[in-house]
């Protein structure tokens, strides 16, 4: 029973709670790096290893970390990894480094991994915590990938940067351009809405609590409940200043 | 209460403090191990840009660039087959940046260029000419170097030939030599700054109205004037010579140049029967001088005049001063103004050798001096405005 409790948090990221294609979190690197399979894969392995690194760390951390400071100390945290991976890669593989430009350093304000250590990392155990980070990235790695493949074996008509024969003569530039991201985002994520739908789809309005950074302050179970108390209020106020003015 | 409230908040900042120490320590092992990795490759990285314009180069060391190298040069690096500098200059656009490798015997190896903002198409398609291992600067030296220009593409090939040559002079430099990399324009400033004993003073060229025998040029400043005499620079101030290792001979002609340039008073013609017999359209002033000479400021139809009209709404001429002698020859001409494409026409106005060339010349010979290929137009605008310029000596003169 614990194995499968286990298995499931691993597992939950890749399709059920899948970063990009669910949760839409890490737009921008996902827009930006899917334009080869090359950079798509580099950044869905950095931010991966930083993912684990720092949902372990933050969950080893959680009792000590005061719950006041808890967000620059989670930035801290990330930071750190984001930029031994930077050095790392800068030593070792000067070429990826270059590639992925700044959406290296940009990782250290990826909301997945953020979003995770306040959302999963700081509530659960080491173990648990590690596996989500596995999960997770893997789930990023592989929307990434997916996305890379479409953009550059239909736009550049090549595959990790070996020229694709026949699709060469035939490709569609435009998918390696910016329109062509989102065009392929969008895509990409209505197949996998199509996909989870025949599992009763995703509960989105849960995690728009949960990923809040006020959920702990605010006593609504959803953000429409309040949404329909905020309009409520507003226009209670505005009779009463109609009456007001009319007397 | 107190303690309390100090308590709650000193956790939170010891905390934070804790793990920024751990985190910048664990930063700082990192570092160690992968920065020298790092500067290795951005070693080989910069090298491998070196190597592209001196392919034998080995052990690439940045030299520390003084006052005595050429302004232009940004960056240089010796290496044990020779030199690569990195020249910045300014052609169609400023941020023209060229590296150049020179080799061991003070030749060009290779060229590249690393920055350019030159938007037009065709001053950027001489690159592929000069750029490489086998372009037309290959092998040349500081020596006898010819600049490789294109007309039509003048400012580009231009300040390419200048980033070369810089190149060529800082290697000069950097071997050891005491090359002097002053502009032609700033030797000549030096030169007459010292021969009036001034510094940082600017002469600028007398026109000449007056005939001047033994004196090649004339330099004015708020100081004084400079008699160029052969190759000696001659300093007159108030009525003296400056300097004491200037020729008796030297130093009598300067002074006799002198004396007929503070005589010489022009008197503007404003007769109004001679002045409404002129063309209106040509002519714009004339002056007379006791010695009987004339200087006449006349408009020529260049470029700016008959060009495309898309590029030249406004339809400007070019104005020439030309002053002639009372035997009906030129004594000098100048550009008061023009509006000529820049980097043709505009250059060959500001060339000394095609204005210099119309000296001495009469109303039957001034059009045989030949212009420049791709500067026609603006050639005969010039000759146009000589042409009017004597049309108006004539009836000044009374026909004769």
């Amino acid at each position: 029973m614990t194995n499968n409790k286990k298995l499931a948090i691993l597992l939950r990221g890749i399709i059920q709670d899948n970063p990009v294609l669910i949760l839409i979190l890490g737009t921008c690197p996902t827009l930006a790096t899917t334009t080869s399979v090359i950079s798509a894969l580099s950044m869905g392995i950095a931010a991966t290893l930083v993912l684990v690194c720092s949902n372990v760390v933050i969950s080893a951390l959680r009792k000590i970390i005061p719950d006041t400071v808890r967000i620059p100390c989670y930035i801290v945290i990330i930071a750190v990894f984001v930029t031994v991976v930077q050095m790392l890669l800068q030593a070792f593989l000067p070429s990826i480094y270059d590639m992925l430009g700044v959406y290296l350093a940009l990782i250290v304000v990826n909301c997945i991994i953020l979003g995770r250590a306040e959302m999963f990392a700081r509530k659960n155990t080491v173990l648990d915590s590690a596996l989500d980070g596995v999960g997770m990235g893997i789930g990023f790695l592989v929307a990434l990938v997916a996305m890379a493949t479409v953009r550059e074996v239909i736009g550049n008509g090549s595959f990790a940067g070996f020229e694709i024969p026949f699709l060469a003569s035939f490709k569609i530039p435009v998918l390696t351009q910016a329109p062509g991201g989102f065009l392929v985002y969008g895509l990409v994520i209505a197949l996998m809405n199509k996909i989870t739908e025949k599992r009763g789809g995703v509960k989105r309005k849960s995690f728009s609590c949960e990923g809040c950074p006020s959920s702990h302050i605010c006593n609504k179970t959803s953000c429409s409940e309040m949404l329909e108390l905020t309009m409520v209020e507003s226009e209670n106020t505005e009779t009463k200043e109609v009456e007001e003015n009319g007397n | 209460m107190k303690l309390e409230n100090i308590k709650s908040n000193m956790k939170p900042t010891i905390v934070l403090g804790v793990i920024c120490l751990v985190s910048a320590l664990l930063l700082a092992l990192v570092n160690v191990i992968t920065g020298p990795i790092i500067a290795a490759n951005q070693n080989a990285a910069a090298n491998e840009a070196l190597l592209e314009v001196l392919p034998d180069g080995k052990n690439f060391e940045e030299i520390e660039l003084g006052d005595k190298y050429p302004k232009a040069i940004t960056k240089g690096y010796k290496a044990d087959g020779g030199y690569v500098f990195q020249a910045t200059v300014t052609g169609k656009s400023s941020g023209l940046v060229i590296m150049c490798g020179i080799n061991s015997d003070g030749k060009v190896v290779g060229t590249k260029v690393i920055a350019e903002q030159e938007t037009d198409s065709y001053d950027v398609n001489v690159f592929p000419y000069v750029e490489g291992l086998d372009g037309e600067y290959k092998d040349q030296t500081l020596e006898g170097f010819t600049p490789y220009l294109v007309s039509g593409a003048t400012l580009t090939s231009a300040a390419y030939s200048e980033a070369i040559k810089a190149s060529l002079q800082a290697a000069a430099i950097a071997g050891g030599a005491d090359v002097d990399t002053r502009t032609p324009e700033q030797i000549l400033q030096d030169s007459c700054n010292e021969a009036l004993g001034t510094t940082g003073l600017s002469f600028t060229k007398w026109f000449r109205v007056e005939v001047i025998e033994g004196v090649d040029a004339v330099y004015e400043s708020t100081e004084g004037r400079v008699y160029v005499i052969g190759e000696a620079f001659v300093g007159v101030k108030a009525g003296s010579v400056v300097g004491t290792d200037i020729s008796a001979e030297d130093s009598a002609a300067a002074l006799a140049a002198d004396g007929i340039i503070e005589a010489s008073v022009l008197t503007k013609i404003t007769d109004p029967d001679l002045i409404g017999a002129l063309d209106e359209k040509k002519f714009v002033e004339a002056y007379s001088s006791a010695s009987g000479n004339y200087v006449i400021v006349t408009n020529g139809d260049g470029y700016g005049m008959k060009g495309p009209s898309k590029y030249y709404p406004s339809r400007k001429p070019i104005v020439v001063k030309v002053s002639i002698d009372s035997n009906g020859r030129i004594i000098d001409t100048m550009v008061v103004s023009e509006h000529e494409t820049a980097d043709i026409g505009g250059l060959l106005l500001n060339n000394s050798e095609f204005i210099d060339s119309f000296d001495n010349k009469t109303k039957e010979d001034y059009s045989t001096v030949e212009g420049s290929s791709g500067a026609t137009m603006t050639a005969n605008g010039y000759k146009d405005a000589i042409a009017a310029a004597f049309a108006a000596y004539e009836l000044l003169t009374g026909g004769n």
